[in-house]
């Protein structure tokens, strides 16, 4: 007996699915497009955000809960012990702000007497780092303000200790940071004691790197690098980090720079964003 | 008739935990995990095997949904999941049509062969995509997104039997 055609299939009965196929691919090529040009996925994000919010609260309970046990089962003798540590801060802060204030004031006059615009005043805004701190397999930095309290893309995001990146997304309540260690952050510098300008760039795994930098300048390892100001995003004068490794490259003609940033990820909880000069 | 419809909807409802377990585990470090790079993609993992074993039987639209709800909800270009799903269901029938995964070892080669794929694509079609990558990373990834993957397979091939 001869087998029909329909028998002849012999592990697969389902239909072609190749219409939807060809259709499915040219939809997605066009949204990526789309999406890489006109950011629509900002957007939408920003219009779907309440999505998010259930899975950001879920992730940040047990360590709010674990904080709120820890406030309420503090001694007294351990609270006592943190105010005297407050304490002593605030009373060296304030001998610094002495200091910082005179320099300020001194600055100020030269500044009036050379005839130089005063650019350095920054509007900014402080703010916690909540998690998660991984978003399926990228590196982000999550801060709890967002577009009600100013907050903008682009801004740049610093603590004491020096840079930690730039908002690249903005919730109502929540903003994303991309760390400058992130492989798509860039930011122009300079070198501490020198005037060269250069571009940092972050090499996706805890460090930031300058893959060209001519081997005739002098340069070595322990040098500091800070924010240059020429991009008008980020003040002028913010630690980003040393210089930790000069490897000549191939033609002897460049050297490649490995950069340690001040600020590694775990080394801070609050942050300050800027929100802008005071000038605008 | 009506044990049918029971077993499908509960197949949908493990299937929506998994997701919605596995939309949790893209959002945690791992300590242990030192390099950012080392983290597999779980949503890869998940959907590679609820395409291959056919877990719920669902066509490639609901498929490139899924994706776009992904991308939305932790991608980073909308349309790259779905994307990628399309092209592991597409690559799943193919195999099908020639193929027949009974053993252990073709099947583990079947989840392999597919999340190899999904990388390679999401790899291209990523914004930070660079001709000098770090092979011996992305290769780790790849091990990490298949031991996963077989996990999740596990997984569902224990809860198929119980139900």
């Amino acid at each position: 007996m001869k087998p029909s055609k329909k028998e002849l299939r012999l592990f697969n009965d389902d239909q072609s699915p190749i219409f939807g196929f060809i259709i499915l691919i040219l939809i997605s090529l066009t949204l990526m497009g789309l999406d890489s040009r006109k950011k629509i996925h900002q957007e939408i994000r920003q219009k779907s955000d309440y999505l998010s919010i259930p899975i950001t609260y879920a992730i940040n309970l047990p360590k709010n809960v674990s904080e709120s046990l820890q406030q309420l089962f503090k001694s007294k003798a351990q609270l006592l012990e943190e105010n005297q540590k407050l304490e002593n801060n605030v009373i060296n802060l304030s001998i610094e702000n002495q200091r910082l204030i005179f320099i300020e004031q001194e600055n100020l006059q030269l500044r009036k007497s050379l005839g130089i615009v005063n650019n350095l005043g920054f509007d900014s805004i402080g703010a916690e780092i909540i998690l998660p701190k991984v978003k399926n397999g990228k590196e982000i930095i999550m801060v709890n303000k967002g577009l009600n309290h100013g907050i903008k893309i682009g801004q740049p995001v610093i603590n004491n200790i020096g840079l930690i990146g730039q908002i690249i997304f903005v919730g109502k309540n929540y903003s994303e940071i991309n760390p400058i260690t992130s492989k798509k952050y860039i930011v122009p510098a300079i070198l501490e004691k020198a005037t060269d300008n250069i571009i940092i760039r972050g090499n996706g795994n805890k460090y930031l790197e300058i893959t060209m930098y001519p081997a005739h300048r002098k340069i070595k390892i322990g040098d500091i690098l800070i924010t240059s100001g020429i991009d008008s995003i980020y003040p002028k004068g913010i630690k980003i980090g040393k210089i930790i490794k000069i490897t000549p490259k191939a033609n002897n003609q460049f050297n490649h720079l490995l950069i340690a940033p001040f600020s590694g990820p775990r080394t801070y909880s609050q942050v300050r964003i800027f929100k802008g000069s005071k000038h605008d | 008739m009506i044990k049918k419809n029971y077993s499908k909807m509960n197949r949908l409802l493990i299937s929506c935990l998994l997701f919605l377990f596995t939309l949790f585990l893209s959002h945690i470090h791992i300590p242990l995990v030192s390099s950012i790079g080392l983290i597999p993609d779980y949503f890869l993992a998940l959907f590679t095997t609820l395409i291959a074993t056919r877990f719920i039987n669902m066509n490639i639209y609901i498929y490139f949904l899924i994706g776009l709800i992904i991308d939305l909800l932790a991608g980073e270009l909308i349309g790259q999941y779905g994307l990628v799903f399309i092209i592991i269901y597409f690559t799943n029938f193919l195999l099908n049509k020639f193929f027949l995964f009974k053993s252990p070892i073709m099947l583990v080669s079947q989840h392999m062969l597919l999340i190899s794929i999904g990388l390679i694509v999401l790899l291209i079609s990523s914004l930070n995509y660079e001709l000098s990558m770090n092979f011996n990373l992305f290769f780790m990834k790849w091990i990490v997104t298949c031991l996963i993957c077989l996990l999740f397979h596990e997984l569902i091939q224990y809860l198929s039997k119980k139900n």
